[in-house]
């Protein structure tokens, strides 16, 4: 979409192609990208997606749409098409909502919301001006200070506009600064949040907290980490859930696209490193913060490219540190992106290089760490391991890797597929008889954090390089 | 104030069994270990058998697989257990 | 609570007393955006050179096959070029396809 609008802009008649179930997506990616009027030629999605296997099937489909290509091009503009009307309409600040009781109150304020799309199908609680300055009591910052704008609307996030999403999601003023922790996450320029938020691929965030906060609001970290029955986990998942809708202006089927929607899609997967029963220091001091700080990790996770894979723990089968450790290996060594169908300019997930999480529970990491390793050691243990030897790559897979190291030098590469300048030697150094390949660009693109109970499951979860993001909790 | 309404499901009224009387002393006494053939229990039972036999060797431990999955009862056994056990080591659970 | 609502007086809770419940608007305020039109449209594509954006996804390619072959049959002085690329083809890749077509057809965008 903003491709068709760059080529727009520099005076070229465009038509953007697009089947019928993303038009509305379409239009609102256009107005979002300020040319609301941007034509469109609209294909029968039922039979596109069905029938683009092969030149044969799909003729019938590109034929009739010639005319729509066509006319595009070369129909004249109309008056609203030539300059369209700016939109904006400033919002109401409150909305009033009156009934014979608090109940019937409570009922219909629910259905407008969800009626407006403002809501997430989940009942929510009234953000009255008493509850949300209740609410701003659980952070020193100011109601009106801007974190930044949420895509894909691009829609202002004050403090004060997430403090009435966390109110509606029946969360405490305590869980406050957590939940804008996690949306600066979000926010950050290393996350990509618009892929998140709206890809058919239907990802998910993890939201891992760590640091006395965790303790202090009361987050499970033990067994059913990442299920019900926790109000701080969940109500800090839901008011996320929700700040994204309102804040980004985000909806199914409109432009969320995610076409089985999510695993967890009102909460999210929202929990705390149990660092009590980790024999490591907790994750967020691995990565330089004090250990009396507390931190929020927001990471991408899901979709068709894994959502969450148990390697072993449980009461039913018996494993040991290393079959756990070998399956770890397998499955990064398995996924061989970095090597795969890389071609320059060209966006293929399938050649995105991936980061994994893996949440370790406490008996392993018990059991590791007895046997000498630590997160640093693991992470590098795994990094090695799964390195390929030059000689078991095919040609093609020794190309793929050399167009991307080329591409990454000329820096002519998407921010999913590149090596940055630090990891470059190393590759290329690699590419070579007798050397080993890593799969992961870094070893830090192997996450570990220590979670669960007794006994517990360890289990992965992964997706691209980008969109993992730590972020201290501030203002409490 | 406000009043709610209690949303937990009525529990059925529980009959209350009372255990059976200990033993004094397990000697001369056959002790059944049953096991619920839970994956890999089979070698924890029979350790245990092992084990118990060397530490009491007056007590005769007798090790026996419960027949059906494990939440159903093995009425045979339980006679069986009834007629010639003193007591029973169950396990084990999960 | 069906029936309540559509029954109110039945309700027991309610009380005659209306009351008003004034709640906080959730949603992100979205700064006005200048909106832009769109370009000029070509009287016909004779003699034009007219860009295929094909953004990779699986399959594409076989609809803008089709598409390409057709056009050349409808018009057949306008010369076709195919370009492949991510979602967004960014600023130097539009500024150099730019000198090299007249029109583009952009997609397809799923």
């Amino acid at each position: 979409m903003s491709g068709a609008i760059r080529l727009e802009k520099l005076g070229k008649p465009v038509v953007y192609v697009v089947p019928d179930v993303f038009v509305c997506d379409a239009q609102s990616s256009a107005e979002d990208n300020g040319m609301p009027g941007l034509r469109l030629a609209i294909l029968p999605g039922r039979e596109y997606y069905a029938r683009r296997i092969n030149t044969k099937e799909i003729e019938p489909i590109a034929l009739s749409a010639i005319d729509q290509l066509i006319s595009g091009l070369t129909r004249p503009l109309s008056e609203e098409e030539e300059r369209p009307k700016q939109k904006y309409l400033k919002p109401t600040e409150t909305i009033k909502i009156e009934a014979e009781s608090y109940e019937l109150a409570l009922e219909k304020f629910n259905q407008l919301f969800i009626d407006q799309h403002w809501g997430s199908g989940l009942p929510l609680i009234p953000p009255t001006k008493e509850r949300v300055d209740w609410m701003l009591t659980g952070t020193h910052r100011s109601p009106q200070e801007i974190i930044g704008t949420v895509i894909p609307k691009n829609g202002i996030a004050t403090i004060e506009k997430i403090a009435i999403n966390s109110v509606m999601a029946g969360a405490k003023p305590e869980y406050l600064p957590v939940i804008i922790a996690a949306l600066e996450g979000f926010l950050d320029q290393d996350f990509d949040l618009l892929h998140m938020t709206t890809s058919s691929g239907s990802f998910l965030p993890a939201i891992i907290v760590n640091g006395p906060i965790a303790k202090e609001i009361d987050m499970n970290s033990g067994i059913g980490l990442i299920g019900h029955g926790w109000r701080a986990n969940n109500t800090i998942g839901h008011a996320i859930r929700l700040s994204l809708i309102n804040l980004g202006h985000l909806w199914p089927g409109e432009n969320d696209m995610a076409l089985i929607g999510r695993l967890s899609s009102h909460t999210f997967f929202t929990f705390a490193e149990n660092e009590e029963q980790s024999p490591w220091e907790p994750y967020h001091v691995s990565l330089g913060y004090k250990k009396e700080e507390s931190a929020v990790t927001v990471s991408t996770i899901g979709g068709y490219t894994s959502g969450l894979t148990i390697l072993g723990g449980g009461a039913v089968e018996i494993w040991s540190a290393q079959s756990i450790l070998d399956r770890m290996t397998s499955l990064i060594s398995g996924n061989r992106r970095i090597f795969g169908l890389f071609k320059r300019g060209q966006a293929n997930p399938m050649a995105h290089p991936s980061r994994f999480i893996f949440v370790i529970h406490p008996e392993l990491a018990l059991e590791l760490n007895r046997l000498g390793y630590n997160r640093e050691s693991l992470q590098k243990y795994l990094y090695e391991k799964t390195c390929i030897p030059y000689e078991n790559l095919t040609p093609q897979e020794v190309k793929g890797l050399e167009d991307r190291i080329d591409a990454s030098r000329a820096g002519d590469i998407l921010r999913y597929d590149l090596i940055p300048s630090d990891r470059l030697p190393i590759f290329q150094e690699a590419l070579q008889s007798g050397e080993k390949v890593p799969v992961v660009i870094s070893p830090h693109d192997i996450a570990l954090f220590v979670a669960g109970g007794f006994p517990g499951y360890t289990f992965a979860m992964s997706y691209f390089r980008v969109s993992h993001v730590t972020k201290k909790v501030e203002g409490v | 104030m406000i009043t709610v309404v209690n949303p937990r499901g009525q529990l059925p009224p529980r009959r209350l069994i009372p255990m059976a009387s200990r033993l004094d002393s397990i000697d001369g006494k056959t002790i059944y270990i049953v096991d619920i053939r839970w994956p890999y229990t089979q070698q924890f039972t029979e350790e245990l058998q092992k084990i118990l036999s060397e530490r009491y060797p007056n007590t005769t431990f007798i090790r026996r697989e419960k027949a059906g999955p494990y939440g159903e009862a093995d009425p045979q056994l339980w006679d069986e257990i009834k007629e010639k056990g003193h007591g029973m080591i169950l396990g084990t659970g999960h | 609570m069906e029936n309540r609502i559509e029954n109110p007086s039945e309700d027991k809770l309610s009380s005659k007393t209306s009351i008003a419940l004034e709640v906080l608007n959730p949603r992100g305020e979205i700064a006005p955006l200048p909106y832009l039109g769109i370009s000029p449209r070509l009287k016909d594509l004779a003699g034009k050179r007219i860009g295929i954006y094909w953004v990779g996804k699986q399959g594409g390619d076989h609809f803008w096959d089709v598409v390409e072959k057709a056009i050349k049959e409808r018009v057949p002085s306008a010369s076709i070029l195919r370009y492949k690329g991510p979602f967004d083809l960014g600023e130097s890749m539009a500024e150099r396809l730019a000198k090299e077509c007249d029109v583009f057809l952009y997609g397809v965008g799923d």
